[in-house]
């Protein structure tokens, strides 16, 4: 845990190797970033909601190295998925059928669309923010990594983690 | 004339679907049965949303009147 002044580059909080990867700002229900939008960035409302994200809770999640986004954003939301109350529909439905249909992306190069589908089915259909969070961060990797989502509809991962289409 | 606006108590509805039966023009529902509200009420459906939110059987949909517009 560390504290900055509103304004502290980037650069200064993460290292040069953190700053090449792509990074989870805001928490797990925050938003990703691609590292080239991370290059001259500061630690300031502003400039974070000129990047198109959210400081939130204050958390950076810098992806590890290896890893390929799309496989941590399905691990994410598995876990998500599971701390649902579960008190509203939409969200005990949901999120559940979202990680079904991620884990269908990313392993076995399913359709992306069904998670688009589903992000707009749980939004705003809950007492409280949980599935909005959780298909802000979804969006966010469709949106940040099309790349990697196009890669993954023809079975390949960036990522050196052989096992994710075991 | 201002649009009324449905609402939906999420934890309360328990996707019976009596509301989109009663006013489809309105609201249809997910696949797990769950209502998805449209658009505003307007004048012409409002008595059929009235009564979508009598008979909802676990009184998880209510009728707002949209708050002024500021001057």
């Amino acid at each position: 845990m560390r504290e900055v002044a509103f304004g502290t580059p980037l650069a200064d909080v993460l290292s040069g190797a953190e700053m090449a990867q792509p990074l989870l700002l805001g928490g797990y229900h925050g938003t990703w970033l691609r590292p080239s939008q991370l290059k001259g960035l500061a630690v300031s409302r502003k400039d974070i909601a000129a990047a198109g994200a959210s400081i939130g809770a204050g958390v950076l999640l810098p992806l590890a190295e290896g890893w390929c986004p799309l496989v941590r954003t399905a691990a994410l939301v598995d876990y998500l998925a599971g701390q649902s109350a579960g008190r509203c529909g939409p969200c005990r439905n949901g999120l559940p059928a979202m990680a079904e249909a991620l884990r269908d992306l990313v392993h076995r190069g399913g359709p992306a669309g069904r998670v688009e589908e589903l992000c707009g089915l749980v939004t705003r259909r809950g007492a409280c923010a949980h599935p909005d969070g959780t298909a802000r961060l979804v969006a966010s990797m469709l949106a940040r990594f099309p790349d990697e989502v196009d890669s993954h509809a023809l079975g390949i991962c960036r990522g050196n983690r052989r096992e994710v289409f075991a | 004339m201002s649009e009324h606006l449905l609402r939906v108590d999420w934890p309360a509805c328990k996707a019976h679907g009596v509301c989109a039966e009663l006013l489809p023009e309105v609201i249809s529902l997910d696949e797990w049965g769950y209502p998805i509200v449209h658009e505003p009420v307007k004048s012409d459906v409002l008595t059929l949303a009235k009564t979508a939110v009598k008979a909802c059987p676990t009184l998880a949909l209510r009728l707002t009147e949209p708050p002024p517009r500021p001057a």
